[in-house]
């Protein structure tokens, strides 16, 4: 049983032509700069794997193997460039050139161009440094370092291992047999993993655009567009999540229920875009006072809400009662306007056990009470 | 040159292992169900094709009998996820099928010896649940391209194979069989292997994309009253308004419109009392509206309805049997006295007008029916609102800031 390493260079072909097409397909949709880079890098591997079996045939060499390792590693340069925009470096170009000028120099004007180990060295030490630089794009890039990112982090390493092993067992009798039908362990193991790699960069390439893109259509889903921070469904979501212990700390909590004093009003009097800065204010002021481990998010109209996980009532009306101090000094006199506003909170305690909804409501009736007993003040509801 | 099955057998291990793999984790991610198909399908070709050089070294039991049942077994797999992805479950349960065939005539038929006969029954499973899986994918309601061209590769290999059962007798099809030389290998190995990437990628992309638009429907979509949210409301409004000067009607009309009282409302009866008024109040509009009609919460007691080709008196018209829909169904609500009652604000655009000015417009009208006493119709003028009359400038738009 012999694998035969013209029909992987015919194969790898085809693969890395279908592969092209599939991130063309992903570029209509995502509109993501890199995916062009990527989709002519595997353009490149395409030709340049479709060329190579043709040193079988005489007189061909030029194309076989001048043009062809051209062809290599442009697509190899443009795919390590197109990381470098995704990662969000500057003059990607850089990363495209060195690879395809340094074979161009090297066949041009180097004699020692004849030997089929100096070519593999030299292919194969530029193949090395240059996934090297991939890998640590990646690890080193804008945004967060996904599963994904790193994972063909790793699958870059390791192929530039491959090639770094493959320079230092050159001289080991058996690297190459026969270099016109490519035989020898310094061609069938290394090619066969270079068709392999070769898909499954292209799935992880497509997997980390797709997932950059979800996050921000996530991101959208879960924010309120007004104040930018969580919106009810999210809020609700994280802290059921946080209140019941699973993902961190003993489980329960406080929730705070934040109402703004009057806010019919101070849109009537001075407009809706000024109301909208009030709420705006407002956040930023939750914000202020929150914990680590705490979050806010948007109810609707001018409610908010505070989860305070693992923090009993006390605690929690501590800190809405400074969030209100705090709000009715800086709102008393907004950009030169008399406002005045200020927010009434009901504190609600909440078991490990209990359901976010009883206590939100439970909160809701505090807010009531202090609504009832004036405005502008902190009412704890009575444990249940 | 020629082409060598066994290195394609190899790579076709290879990629459909990957593909596996990479399916794997997207059905990690949660969604699409068909993906707990897909992968070990995938996973199942990968081992058969593996399997099937060991011909070479006289393993038929695995390289012919395992490797063929895996590799049919896998192709039901494929198809078994497409029946669950188009909706007909039921027919997830052939699966077993082709593979219960292909060891049935392994075991007892005479012809097992003969590789025609082999290839004719292999080519035959594929062609079928290609096929059918085919029309499944191009037959299925609203379908998008993504599904249509997963469909259409299907078909293909379905007369792909179809083909290689015709051809199956001509000289040069089948050289050797040990070695898998003759057209009848090269070609369906090379299909093989450049249709596992392809629909490894299609069906990754099907299963994301399904997950991707119910994303993009939480994101567009109000959380209490399940219509467009404000964000929506301005990107389909925008498209509506540039589309107005193509329709046969290129009248546009905004309805801004808020519940009176709110407040009180929800002082009274309590919050949640509030959210089911305002859900009342949304199935109430939704009633009125036709198909091309656009209609948004904006934020708290505040809707907007854009009614692409009605002019002024029919916005008119539909905006006060909203209004009296309304106070009727919210005189009373679960046996408390409401008089819950809403207030509009109509502004027109004959032609293509920018949603900035007409949400203007109407607000000011909005604010002079809220002032006129509440529970009014009331249509802009753009003079009059332009004047600057109100007391204060209510300059907003209904776009995200």
């Amino acid at each position: 049983m012999h694998v035969d390493v013209p029909t992987i260079y015919l194969v790898l072909a085809g693969i890395a032509f279908v592969v092209a097409l599939a991130i063309l397909a992903e570029w209509r949709k995502l509109a993501t700069g890199a995916m062009i880079w990527w989709a002519a890098g595997f353009l490149g591997i395409a030709a340049g794997a479709a060329t190579a079996p043709l040193r079988l045939l005489p007189g061909l060499d030029w194309l076989a193997i001048g043009m062809c390792n051209l062809f290599l590693s442009t697509g190899f340069g443009f795919i390590v460039c197109g990381i470098a925009q995704f990662t969000g470096r500057k003059g990607i170009v850089l990363f495209a050139l060195p690879a395809p000028a340094i074979w161009l120099a090297f066949w041009m004007f180097c004699p020692e161009f004849s030997s089929i180990e100096i070519r593999i060295f030299l292919q194969s030490s530029v193949m090395t440094a240059f996934s090297f630089v991939a890998s640590w794009l990646l690890l080193n890039g804008d945004g967060n370092r996904t599963f994904f990112i790193r994972l063909l982090a790793c699958v870059f390493a390791v192929h530039g291992l491959v090639h770094a092993l493959r320079v230092a067992l050159l001289g080991v009798p058996g690297a190459v047999l026969d270099d016109l039908r490519m035989t020898g362990f310094a061609f069938t193991p290394i090619i066969f993993e270079g068709a392999i790699a070769v898909v499954v960069i292209a799935f992880l390439l497509i997997a980390i655009a797709r997932e950059r893109e979800e996050d921000a259509l996530r991101q959208l889903a879960e924010t309120d567009f007004l104040t930018g921070i969580g919106n009810r469904r999210s809020f609700e979501q994280n802290a059921s999540l946080a209140l019941s212990g699973k993902r961190s700390g003993p489980g329960g909590g406080s929730i705070a229920v934040l109402d703004l004093d009057h806010f019919k009003r101070i849109n009537d009097t001075f407009g809706h875009a000024f109301g909208d800065d009030i709420l705006r204010l407002l956040c930023a002021t939750v914000r202020l006072h929150l914990g680590p481990q705490d979050f806010c998010g948007r109810l609707g109209g001018e409610e908010f809400a505070v989860c305070l996980p693992g923090r009993t009532a006390e605690d929690a009306a501590l800190v809405a009662e400074a969030i209100r101090r705090d709000f009715a000094e800086r709102a008393l006199i907004f950009r030169g306007q008399p406002v005045g506003a200020a927010v009434s909170v009901g504190v609600a305690e909440i078991s490990r056990a209990g359901e976010l909804q009883d206590a939100l409501s439970t909160a809701d009736a505090a807010l009531y009470d202090a609504k009832r007993a004036g405005r502008n003040r902190v009412e704890v509801a009575q444990r249940a | 040159m020629q082409f060598d099955v066994t290195t394609m057998l190899l790579l076709m291990a290879g990629t459909c292992t990957i593909a596996s793999g990479a399916m794997l984790m997207e059905w990690r991610k949660g969604g699409e169900p068909a993906l707990a198909w897909w992968s070990p399908a995938f996973l199942v070709i990968g081992i058969g094709s593996a399997l099937t050089p060991l011909r070479q070294i006289g393993l038929d039991v695995l390289a012919i009998g395992l490797s063929n049942a895996l590799t049919i077994g896998g192709y039901g797999g494929l198809f078994a996820g497409i029946a669950s992805f188009t909706g007909h479950r039921k027919l997830t349960a052939l699966w077993p099928l082709g593979c219960i065939v292909w060891l049935l005539f392994w075991l007892f038929s005479p012809l097992s010896d003969d590789v025609f006969a082999r290839i004719v029954v292999q080519s035959f499973s594929v062609v079928v649940y290609s096929a059918v899986a085919g029309v499944l994918l191009l037959q299925m309601p609203r379908a998008n391209a993504l599904v249509k061209t997963v469909g259409w590769v299907f078909t293909i290999r379905a007369v792909f194979f179809a083909v290689r059962i015709a051809m199956v007798s001509l000289s040069g099809s089948v050289l050797d069989a040990r070695l898998m030389t003759g057209f009848s290998f090269t070609s369906v190995m090379f299909e093989g292997v450049l249709a596992s990437v392809l629909l490894g990628y299609l069906l990754l992309a099907v299963g994301r994309d399904r997950r991707e638009v119910s994303l993009k429907r939480l994101a567009e979509t109000d959380f209490l009253t399940g219509i467009d949210n404000r964000r929506a409301f301005a990107l389909k409004a925008r498209v509506a308004l540039a589309l107005a000067p193509r329709r046969t009607n290129p009248n546009t009309s905004l309805l801004i419109i808020d519940i009176d009282n709110f407040k009180r409302l929800n002082d009274t009866h309590g919050h949640a009392f509030g959210d089911e008024v305002l859900q009342m109040f949304a199935a109430i509009v939704a009633g009125h509206l036709g198909p091309a009609d656009l209609f948004a919460r904006l934020g708290g007691e505040e809707f907007a309805v854009l009614l692409p080709g009605q002019n002024v008196e029919s916005a008119t018209r539909t905006a006060n049997a909203i209004r009296r829909s309304f106070a009727e169904a919210a005189d009373v609500i679960d046996g408390r006295s409401v008089k819950s009652t809403v207030s509009i604000g109509i502004a027109s655009a004959a032609e293509a007008g920018s949603l900035d000015t007409l949400t203007r417009l109407a607000d000011g009208a909005l604010y002079r029916a809220k002032s006129g006493g509440r529970n009014k119709v009331i249509a802009a003028e753009p003079e009059a609102e332009m004047s600057g009359s109100q007391p204060c400038s209510q300059t907003r738009s209904a776009a995200p800031a």
